[in-house]
């Protein structure tokens, strides 16, 4: 594949002299940091580059809002910042809660830190029925049966539930 | 961080794979059954590659301790789709008039269980709670706090640590119950209370500590684990040592260490519905063991084997306890 839909660094360097400040302080409002806002908006060009590479490999078409497509962008950013935050406080919370003869060694941590990203950017992706009925079975291990009570549905909906929150799962793995 | 070039296998093999997990996990995974998994997952190369991914998310849910990731995972969380809006609506619209995003993990709502019925439910923030039977408790999350008021009966606890997000920043509401006779602040906690009747409540502790105060008290008394508590309007009244780690009933148990029969007997009876008495000449017999709650009924049979009382059952709705 050639490399001629992608923005000439002419273009990229415009871009983000056009575009960065606002971006930036956009950020930096919404976040009430002026680091994260900074890493944020570098992410945000970061993602716009690579996600123009796969598209410019299908279409040449230019970019025709720029504003609103680094926005969009910076968006998503803002929530899968805000959603690892919270994980990460709820995190060392819980840790903080261990009893002493569950101690995890820091290693440990963050491995485990890690997987729970992982998994709880599949959950998040769940529609909010289906991710309690799976949190209920994975996390908590509580049988169909058990879930179809607590959540006042019939077993065969908790299956239909957990059927698709595996399918979906198992889908964004790839 | 993935390789896009790999793409997923088709929906309707995912959607294959993700039934056999489902059945497996219904342990409904006969040799038969087995067999014919083996035999899917050969067949094509596509599914055993949605097989291997299915295998992988089993082992990343296996490798996560059940007690943290319920307090991780089970966090109240954002929702996707209103923060989004409550962005695009910031920015687009109206810098100065900061119109502000709440997350609302708010709830009102009653719960309440009938005699010899137990319940358990997962509050908003992830906390645990678990009713035990003839309980009523209305449970009431703002921004403020998270109260649980329990108007009768008995419920247990499992707090998880609170996570509010209001306009950008999280703060911790506490969590807090409300007797009739005064209320239970935790402190990151697992405990029980139980309103023993209008004017006396009781709170176990299992894990930490909670704060405790009395409706018409000036200050909050801490009460820590092992530790059982009662209390009135206006005063509190250690009892004793319980030595419990969790709440017998929320077993399904109900245990007896040398216990007077008429308090076996009146605390079995909030299981049955009906009427179960215990004649005084028998009261004040002594009995010690751990009993099934599921079926009250049985539990007699077993006293009834064990100490020299007879079972009058007039019938299911009318039980006493006599001598023989």
């Amino acid at each position: 594949m050639s490399s001629a839909g992608l923005d000439t660094p002419v273009d990229v360097q415009h871009l983000y002299t056009d575009h960065h400040r606002w971006l930036y302080n956009w950020l930096r409002r919404r976040m009430g940091c002026s680091h994260t806002a900074a890493d944020l908006a570098q992410d945000t060009f970061v993602r716009m580059l690579s996600l123009r590479g796969e598209v410019a490999q299908q279409s040449l078409q230019p970019l025709q809002e720029p504003r609103a497509y680094l926005w969009a962008i910076a968006k998503g950013l803002v929530v899968d910042h805000l959603r690892r935050r919270s994980l990460e406080q709820a995190y060392l919370e819980a840790l903080a809660h261990l009893p002493e003869a569950c101690s995890i060694s820091p290693e440990e941590q963050e491995i485990l830190l890690q997987t729970l990203h992982r998994i709880d950017a599949l959950l998040d992706q769940l529609p909010a029925p289906v991710r309690q009925a799976f949190l209920l079975s994975q996390i908590h291990g509580l049988t169909y049966t058990e879930i179809a009570q607590q959540m006042n549905l019939s077993q065969r909906t908790i299956k239909r539930y957990m059927q698709q929150g595996f399918a979906r799962c198992i889908t964004a793995l790839f | 961080m993935h390789n896009r070039a790999l793409l997923a296998p088709p929906p309707e093999v995912i959607a294959r794979a993700a039934a056999w997990l489902v059945q497996m996990q219904e342990g409904k995974l006969t040799a038969e059954t087995e067999r014919q998994l083996q035999a899917w997952r050969l067949e094509n190369a596509e599914h055993e590659r949605a097989w291997q991914a299915a295998m992988q998310l089993q082992d990343m849910m296996g490798s996560v301790p059940s007690g943290l990731g319920q307090s991780v995972l089970g966090r109240q969380r954002l929702d996707r789709r209103q923060l989004l809006l409550s962005i695009a609506v910031i920015a687009t619209a109206l810098p100065i008039t900061w119109v502000a995003y709440r997350q609302l993990p708010m709830l009102t709502a009653d719960y309440r269980t009938a005699t010899g019925e137990q319940r358990q439910i997962i509050l908003p923030d992830g906390s645990q709670l678990r009713l035990n039977t003839g309980s009523l408790v209305d449970v009431r999350f703002d921004a403020q706090q998270r109260l649980i008021r329990l108007h009768r009966g008995e419920i247990a606890i499992q707090t998880a640590p609170d996570n509010f997000i209001q306009e950008n920043s999280t703060h911790k509401r506490p969590l807090i119950v409300a007797t009739p006779v005064g209320n239970i602040r935790a402190l990151g906690t697992r405990f029980a209370v139980r309103t023993l009747d209008s004017d006396i409540s009781q709170v176990e502790v299992y894990e930490h500590a909670v704060a405790l105060k009395p409706a018409e008290g000036e200050i909050e008394t801490r009460v820590d684990a092992g530790k059982k508590a009662l209390f009135d309007r206006q005063k509190i009244h250690f009892v004793e040592d319980h030595h419990q780690f969790t709440a017998a009933w929320a077993n399904g148990q109900i245990i007896a260490d040398n216990q007077r029969l008429g308090d076996f007997i009146a605390e079995l009876a909030r299981y049955h519905s009906g009427v179960l008495r215990c004649d005084p000449a028998v009261a004040e017999l002594r009995i010690s063991g751990v009993f099934q709650l599921k079926n009250p009924l049985q539990v007699l049979n077993v006293v009834a084997g064990t100490l020299p009382v007879r079972i009058s059952r007039i019938t299911d709705y009318w039980v006493t306890i006599t001598s023989p």
